[in-house]
C-alpha cells in the first residue's frame, strides 16, 4: 500500500516538475518567439546569463522571478475568499487531468509512464477538465470589476457551449476503438489497416479530429476564440485585477491547458506513443515511443500556436453561433456516420 | 481493497444530506438557493442508490442514479429558466414577495 | 483505509452541504454545493461506481452547476443574499425535518439492514462504462430513451420560458 502511494507520488512530482512546469515555461517562450517571427520582429533576446542569451530562453525564468517579486494586489471590494481560490481552481484541474494521459507503453507489466490507470479512463480527463471553467468564472466575478465580470460571463457561456462539441467529437473515437481506456485506445491505433496504413484516430475519424481541434482551441480560450480575455474590449477579461503570482497561475494554467488538449489529441487521434512498424519492449524502443509521444504533442501545440497568431478574433455572438450551429450538428453527424459505418462493417 | 464500511453508515449520510437539503428548501427564501437545496436532496437519494447497488452487487441502482442525474439536469434547465423569467418580471427572487397569483 | 476515506469524504460532504444552505451569498452556496458533489463523487469511487463518479463531476459539477453559477452572476444576486427569516413556519419545518431524520436514523441503527453488511465480491467491470452500458442499453433501454426525450423537452421548454416575449404576451 505504502509503496503504491510512494510510486504515485513520485510520478506526480516528475510529471508536475519536469513536464508541466518545464513545458509551460518553454511554451511561453515558443509563443513569444513565434508571434515575433509571424509579425516580423526578433522577439525576446535580452535576458542573458554571463553574456549568453540562448535565443531568449532565459526569458521564462526572468519572467518567473519578476512575477514572484511583484506586489500582490487585491481590489478593495473583491470577495476575498473567492478571489484567493480562483487562480488555484483554474490551475489544478488541467494538472489533475494529466493523470489519465499515458506517456509511454506499460514497462515490465506496470504503468510506470502514466500516473493513474483508473477505471474511468478518459472520462476522468473529461470530467476534471470540465471544472476548469470555475477558476476563470470565479476570478471574473470576485474581482468586482465590470470588465472582469464580462469576461467571466463570456468564459462560462463559451466553455459550456464548446464542451458539448468537444465531447461529441470524441465519441466517434470511443466508438471506433470500443473503449474509453487510454492504453486500449492506443493499442487499437497501433494496428495496421490493409497491412500498411496505421489505424490512427486521424485516419478513422478525420472529421472528428477537425472538430476536436476547433473545440479544443475554444476550450483553451485562445484566438480566434479568445473573447473571455479579449484585450481590445475587456482589458484582460477575468484576469484584469490579478497581479503577481496569482496572475502567473492564470498564465501557467493557459499553457498547461494547451499541453493538455494537445496530449489528449495525440492520444486519441495521433496514436499516442505508438510508432508504426515499431514494437517490442527493449529500453530504446520505449524511449523512442516516449519521444514520439512528446513530438506529437509538440506538433499539435505548434498547430494551435499557428492558429492563435494568424487568425483574427471572432465576435462573441459568432463564437456561440459557431459552437451551437456548426460544431454540435457536425459532431452529431459524425457520430451518426460512424455508427452506420461500424454497423455495416461488422 | 474490500469495503469495510457498513451499509448503514452510507444510508445515514445519505439521509443526512437529504435532510439538510430539505431544511434548506424550507428555511431559505431565495429561489436559486432553494433549487440548490433540491439538488442536495437528489444527491442524498443518489448516494443511497449507489450504496445499495454496491451492497447488493447489482448495477441497476447505479443506472437509477444515472437517471436521477439526467432528471436533475432537466430540472435545473427548466428551474433556472423560470428563475430568469421570474426575476425579469418581479425584480426579486424572494419567494415571499412572489406570492401574487395575478402576474 | 476505506473507513478513513469514508469518514473524510463524509465530513467534507456534510460540512459543504450545511454551508450550501447557510451562506447568504448564493454564489458561495453554489461553490459549497460543488465541493459536496466532489465529496460524493469520491464516495462513488469507493463504492465501485466509476462511471457514475465521472458523470457526477461531468454532468453535475461541470454542467448543471455552471448553469447555476451563470444565472447567479447574470442576475447579480450577490447583494440579494436572502436572510434566514426565523418565522414560525421555517422553525416548524426544521423541527419536522429533525424528527423525520431522527426516526430514520433510529430505524437504520436498530434494525438489521435489508441486505448483507459485507459487500459481495463483484467483477472488475462493476460500475465501469461497459458494465453500466450493458444495463442502460439493454434492460433499461426504454427509460433511457424516455429520459433523453425528457431532456429534449426540457431544453425546448427552457428556451421558451426564458424568452422575454413569452412573458409579455402571456400577461
Amino acid at each position: 500500500m505504502l509503496e503504491l502511494v510512494l510510486i504515485a507520488f513520485a510520478k506526480c512530482v516528475f510529471l508536475f516538475l519536469a513536464f508541466l512546469l518545464g513545458g509551460a515555461a518553454i511554451l511561453s517562450w515558443v509563443e513569444r518567439k513565434m508571434s515575433a517571427v509571424i509579425q516580423d520582429r526578433i522577439g525576446p533576446n535580452r535576458a542573458a546569463v554571463f553574456g549568453f542569451t540562448a535565443f531568449g530562453l532565459f526569458h521564462p525564468i526572468a519572467d518567473g522571478i519578476k512575477m514572484l517579486f511583484k506586489e500582490d494586489f487585491v481590489p478593495a471590494r473583491a470577495d476575498k475568499i473567492l478571489f484567493f481560490f480562483a487562480p488555484v481552481l483554474s490551475f489544478v484541474p488541467p494538472l489533475l487531468a494529466f493523470m489519465a494521459i499515458p506517456f509511454g507503453p506499460p514497462v515490465a507489466g506496470r504503468e510506470w509512464l502514466m500516473v493513474s490507470d483508473s477505471q474511468m479512463g478518459l472520462l476522468f480527463l473529461l470530467a476534471v477538465a470540465s471544472i476548469g471553467v470555475y477558476g476563470h468564472t470565479l476570478a471574473g466575478w470576485s474581482s468586482d470589476n465590470k470588465f472582469s465580470l464580462m469576461g467571466a460571463l463570456r468564459t462560462s457561456s463559451q466553455l459550456f457551449s464548446y464542451e458539448v462539441g468537444l465531447t461529441l467529437s470524441l465519441l466517434g473515437v470511443f466508438m471506433v476503438y470500443g473503449t474509453i481506456m487510454p492504453q486500449a485506445i492506443i493499442g487499437g491505433q497501433s494496428e495496421l489497416m490493409w497491412g500498411w496504413l496505421p489505424r490512427w484516430g486521424i485516419v478513422t475519424q478525420p472529421l472528428g479530429f477537425i472538430l476536436f481541434m476547433l473545440a479544443s482551441i475554444a476550450e483553451t480560450k485562445r484566438a480566434p476564440f479568445d473573447l473571455p480575455e479579449a484585450d481590445s474590449e475587456l482589458v484582460a477579461g477575468y484576469s484584469t485585477e490579478y497581479s503577481s503570482m496569482r496572475f502567473a497561475m492564470f498564465f501557467l494554467s493557459e499553457f498547461v491547458g494547451i499541453l493538455l488538449v494537445s496530449a489528449f489529441g495525440a492520444v486519441l487521434f495521433l496514436g499516442g506513443w505508438n510508432i508504426p512498424f515499431l514494437a517490442g519492449d527493449a529500453w530504446w524502443v520505449v524511449l523512442l515511443q516516449v519521444g514520439a509521444f512528446l513530438a506529437k504533442v509538440g506538433a499539435l501545440v505548434y498547430l494551435q500556436m499557428l492558429v492563435r497568431w494568424t487568425v483574427p478574433r471572432m465576435r462573441f455572438d459568432q463564437v456561440i453561433d459557431f459552437g451551437w450551429k456548426y460544431l454540435i450538428p457536425f459532431g452529431l453527424l459524425n457520430l451518426l456516420a460512424t455508427a452506420v459505418v461500424l454497423a455495416v462493417w461488422r | 481493497m474490500m469495503s469495510a464500511t457498513p451499509l448503514s453508515w452510507y444510508l445515514l449520510l445519505s439521509f443526512a444530506i437529504f435532510s439538510i437539503g430539505l431544511l434548506g428548501l424550507l428555511i431559505r427564501r431565495n429561489l436559486v438557493v432553494m433549487l440548490m437545496a433540491m439538488e442536495l436532496m437528489l444527491n442524498g437519494a443518489n448516494l443511497a442508490l449507489v450504496a445499495y447497488a454496491r451492497f447488493r452487487g447489482d448495477e441497476a441502482g447505479q443506472v437509477m442514479a444515472f437517471f436521477v442525474m439526467a432528471l436533475a439536469a432537466a430540472e435545473a434547465a427548466i428551474g433556472l429558466a423560470l428563475v430568469l423569467a421570474i426575476y425579469k418580471h418581479f425584480k426579486t427572487l424572494d419567494v415571499d414577495r412572489i406570492s401574487r397569483l395575478n402576474g | 483505509m476505506e473507513p478513513i476515506l469514508f469518514a473524510v469524504l463524509a465530513a467534507v460532504a456534510l460540512v459543504a452541504a450545511v454551508a450550501t444552505i447557510a451562506w447568504r451569498n448564493p454564489l458561495r452556496s453554489a461553490f459549497s454545493l460543488i465541493v459536496c458533489l466532489f465529496a460524493l463523487a469520491g464516495m462513488f469511487v469507493t463504492l465501485f461506481a466509476h462511471f457514475l463518479a465521472a458523470m457526477q463531476i461531468l454532468v453535475y459539477a461541470g454542467a448543471i452547476m455552471v448553469l447555476f453559477v451563470f444565472v447567479i452572476m447574470l442576475l447579480d444576486l450577490s447583494g440579494h443574499g436572502s436572510e434566514l427569516k426565523l418565522r414560525i413556519l421555517p422553525v416548524l419545518g426544521s423541527l419536522a425535518v429533525l424528527a423525520v431524520a431522527g426516526k430514520f436514523a433510529k430505524t437504520v441503527l436498530s434494525t438489521h439492514p435489508l441486505v448483507t453488511d459485507v459487500p459481495p465480491a463483484v467483477p472488475d467491470s462493476f460500475g465501469t462504462v461497459p458494465g453500466v452500458a450493458e444495463l442502460l442499453l439493454g434492460q433499461f433501454l426504454l427509460p433511457f430513451e424516455l429520459v433523453s426525450l425528457l431532456l429534449l423537452v426540457a431544453v425546448v421548454g427552457a428556451v421558451v420560458v426564458a424568452r422575454r416575449r413569452f412573458w409579455r404576451e402571456g400577461k
